[in-house]
């Protein structure tokens, strides 16, 4: 059964690109003439029978023969692109959030204000919205013959395309993607599990399959399946914001953390961040102290992965302050209750950075099986307030926003010797996003399907 | 109201459950069990004479959760009855109420508790005919609770903008600065104290180390409400504590009280906020539409209203100030036998005893909340400026 899923999953979602495939495009496509649903379900059939849209299994497995593969496609679609390929998104019961409206029929932008998001002009965001996501990824040399066809394909539509590629440190100097979920199903031993399934008393347990993929049971034991089961199965929602970052401001709450005796801007960005800039195992947590706080039953002669830790002995936030990105994002047992509180708030992420005319950003993807347990939720309750963690109304300095903007920051630094640092704007300019449904390999089988 | 007012008023942060536990002889014995679980006192004697040490009371668990304001649960075994024109109720169930004020919204509060409780709530709702457990899912355990849900007509919060975490982290700096102003004057009386620069900067660090987890920025109580009666002490000082009546209605004028209670003003327009130590207020309509949904349950013969509240005084005389309010009066002259004193009839007969209470802040009083908010925005900048 677990073998059928992961062989209906499209590449990306579980696993990330095999690592010659860095660069990375996302095409938005708009559906406007009447015409336009059959020319997609064309070019669905093309990727399928090209060996471009293949499933999570398929992509693995080809990854580890060199050369085996210069491109990966994957597709998914807003619920008014599945309307018009003539297929009903309708949220099962156990997904429908209470009182509010499904976050996926409704749309990124039209829960701007739930999100704290501001107002935004991106060109992704014309024709009101996109209808399609077609996400590929190419090795570099590859990358514009790798996208010919593609750009031919979609001169056929109103689209907007954005790029990215994977440098080494990609987001204010650190790397992203260092704790995603742990899923089970997908590795054959447990040496990645610390530090990345969810936390138990007894140790670490892999996150279950359907916090990510439709179908599976979750971690509540239920089975997300919205509707039109056919199309979803095997699927997925992938949640896409682009990021623009505010180096200026970065700078400037460092600055502001050595002026205020916190040491070298380096450790100031870990204080912030959560984790040092460096790979040091030994430097993970930001006072450096890290055997102080490894779980006794790791200290078993072999050297801890750098992501083994946790943050119940660390309460106070003496070692990790309580603000830390890294904590707030994914607070493991910071609060409490054996990390119960967490397990159902977890996304896999395949960011993608991008640079373009001396900016900087990230094209921030998480995938999820529902957005407003998961995406919504670290948004919301953990990034955008700080009451969860006993810090006010404090926003997450580096993914925290407001619709209304926010300025004049302050980030406790707890301690012996506690500080308050200031940064002047949040780090992370949202510049537009939307949410997709990416169905399962045999969903896009149907939806190639020409009507009758 | 509209959404924007249900927001600011912290509408979607309060609930009302209503869950009939059925009284059939099997079920008898279970339903002492979940008596003695919602009575805590009775539960640790238990345990005390049983030797079992480890019984983890319910309010430790709400008190780590940080986003609970208060919850109460009160088991009725027999509906207040006003008058002897009121009917007789025929059901053969008690009712377990259950009300309660938290953060961030009654979905992501489930689902916390969920998360936090598991298969540990079969102890509170496992008697209710339509019980699901967590276990099989926790969708379909929110449908049950959801199920169980009583509208409100109306509420009032004092201070909606605040969460359980701001209240504390505002006392507590609130407290701080109170000792600390006190030790000043003190020490200022002591001629040594006078030169003592190295003793203050100590006495500072000493300060903003004790406090440096209450200085996330808090916004100040929202100013609409600052002046409301609420926040004044009442005459009679008591600590917090959570009323509940439940009023008899004639069941032909459940309409006429729902649209009553409808043109009711919100905010700091709230009759509610015009009574001196209110911190949360709360009114229901339980009719025979909300039994509907209760599988295998009689209906009601009359329509009950709920009134429920937290405050810092005594019940009596929050009451009597309560009902000098013209329109709250007259919606409570349509119940049962509401003829002359109409305070004296709902606090002798109406009163519903709670079994179990939580509060996460029991000793602050509206008014000391309020002088806490004043308290943060007269400090913050001094102590966020204090370098190690």
């Amino acid at each position: 059964m677990v073998g059928m899923t992961l062989e209906n999953v499209q590449a990306h979602v579980l696993r990330p690109a095999h690592g010659a495939l860095t660069e990375t495009s996302f095409g938005f496509v708009a559906l406007k003439d009447p015409e336009d649903p059959s020319l997609v379900r064309s070019l669905l059939r093309r990727l399928l029978d090209q060996g471009d849209l293949i499933s999570d299994a398929e992509a693995h497995s080809r990854g580890h023969r060199a050369g085996a593969c210069h491109r990966h496609v994957a597709v998914g679609f807003t619920a008014k692109g599945l309307r018009k390929l003539g297929h009903a998104y309708r949220p099962d019961r156990v997904q429908r959030p209470l009182h509010e409206d499904d976050p996926f029929k409704q749309g990124m932008r039209a829960r701007a204000d739930l999100l704290g998001d501001p107002p935004t002009e991106w060109p992704g965001q014309a024709w009101s919205g996109p209808d399609m996501l077609v996400w590929v990824a190419t090795t570099g040399d590859a990358h514009e013959a790798g996208l010919d066809d593609l750009r031919a394909a979609w001169g056929d539509f109103e689209h907007h395309v954005e790029r990215g590629s994977y440098p080494d440190r990609p987001v204010l100097g650190f790397l992203d993607g260092t704790s995603q979920p742990f899923v089970s199903e997908l590795m054959p031993s447990l040496e990645r599990l610390p530090g990345s399934g969810t936390v138990t008393r007894d140790g670490w347990r892999p996150v279950p399959l359907g916090e990510f993929v439709f179908g599976c049971a979750d971690a509540g034991g239920e089975r997300v399946l919205p509707a039109p089961a056919e199309i979803t199965e095997g699927g997925t929602f992938v949640v896409y914001r682009k990021y623009a970052f505010d180096m200026t401001a970065f700078e400037a709450v460092l600055t502001n953390g050595v002026d205020r005796g916190l040491g070298s801007k380096g450790d100031v960005a870990a204080k912030i961040m959560g984790r040092y800039q460096d790979e040091d195992a030994r430097k993970v947590w930001p006072q450096g102290d890290y055997d102080a706080v490894i779980p006794p039953d790791r200290a078993n002669g072999r050297e801890p992965s750098r992501n083994d830790f946790r943050y119940a002995d660390d309460s106070y936030g003496y070692a990790c302050p309580l603000g830390a990105h890294i904590r707030r994002a994914n607070p493991r047992d910071a609060l409490g209750f054996e990390g119960r509180l967490t397990e159902r708030h977890r996304i896999i992420r395949r960011g993608v950075p991008w640079e373009e005319g001396g900016e900087k950003g990230l094209h921030f993807i998480a995938v999820n099986a529902r957005i407003h347990d998961q995406f919504e939720f670290i948004q919301r309750q953990w990034l955008n307030t700080g009451s969860s963690f006993r810090l006010g109304d404090d926003i997450d300095l580096v993914a925290g926003s407001r619709s209304e903007g926010a300025t004049d920051l302050p980030f406790v630094v707890q301690g012996p010797r506690p500080v308050v640092i200031r940064a002047p704007r949040p780090f992370a300019r949202l510049v537009g996003g939307a949410y997709f449904l990416m169905p399962g390999i045999e969903g896009l089988r149907l939806l190639a399907t020409e009507p009758g | 109201m509209t959404p924007e007012d249900r927001a600011r008023t912290g509408w979607d942060a309060a609930v009302t459950l209503v869950t009939p536990i059925e009284r059939r002889p099997r079920v008898r014995s279970t339903r002492r069990s979940v008596l003695a679980f919602l009575d805590r006192s009775w539960l640790i004697e238990l345990g005390r004479r049983l030797g079992v040490v480890n019984i983890a009371p319910l309010t430790e668990t709400f008190k780590r959760l940080n986003h609970l304001h208060y919850a109460r649960w009160s088991l009725v075994n027999s509906l207040p009855r006003t008058s002897p024109d009121q009917p007789k109720e025929t059901g053969a169930y008690t009712l377990l109420l259950f009300t309660s004020h938290f953060d961030f919204g009654w979905r992501r509060y489930l689902g916390t508790f969920i998360e936090a409780s598991g298969d540990r709530l079969r102890l509170l709702w496992a008697d209710a005919p339509s019980w699901v457990s967590p276990v099989e899912g926790y969708a379909r355990f929110e449908r049950f609770v959801e199920d169980q849900r009583v509208e409100h007509a109306h509420l009032f919060a004092a201070y909606p903008n605040w969460s359980c975490n701001d209240v504390r982290a505002a006392l507590r700096i609130y407290y701080e600065c109170e000792s600390d102003r006190i030790s000043q004057s003190v020490l200022a009386a002591q001629h040594w104290a006078q030169d003592g620069a190295d003793g203050a900067d100590v006495r500072d660090q000493a300060r903003v180390r004790r406090l440096q987890h209450c200085l996330g920025k808090i916004p100040p109580i929202d100013p609409d409400y600052l002046g409301i009666a609420a926040a004044l002490r009442p005459e009679v000082p008591h600590p917090t504590q959570g009323v509940t009546y439940l009023i008899p209605i004639p069941v032909p004028r459940t309409k006429a009280v729902r649209r009553m209670l409808h043109n009711l003003p919100f905010g700091p327009a709230s009759p509610f906020a015009a009574v001196p130590g209110t911190h949360f207020a709360r009114m229901a309509v339980i009719d025979h539409r909300y039994f509907k949904k209760q599988p295998r349950v009689d209906a009601l013969r009359s329509t009950y209203l709920m009134l429920s509240a937290e405050i810092d005084g005594e019940a009596e005389p929050w009451l009597t100030t309560l009902l000098r309010d013209d329109q709250i009066r007259n919606i409570l002259s349509l119940g049962w036998g509401m003829k002359d004193d109409i305070a004296a009839t709902v606090q002798a007969k109406c009163r519903i005893a709670k079994s179990v209470e939580f509060i996460d802040y029991p000793t602050a009083t509206v008014a000391e909340i309020f002088e806490a908010s004043d308290a943060l925005e007269a400090n913050y900048e001094e102590l966020t400026a204090w370098s190690g």
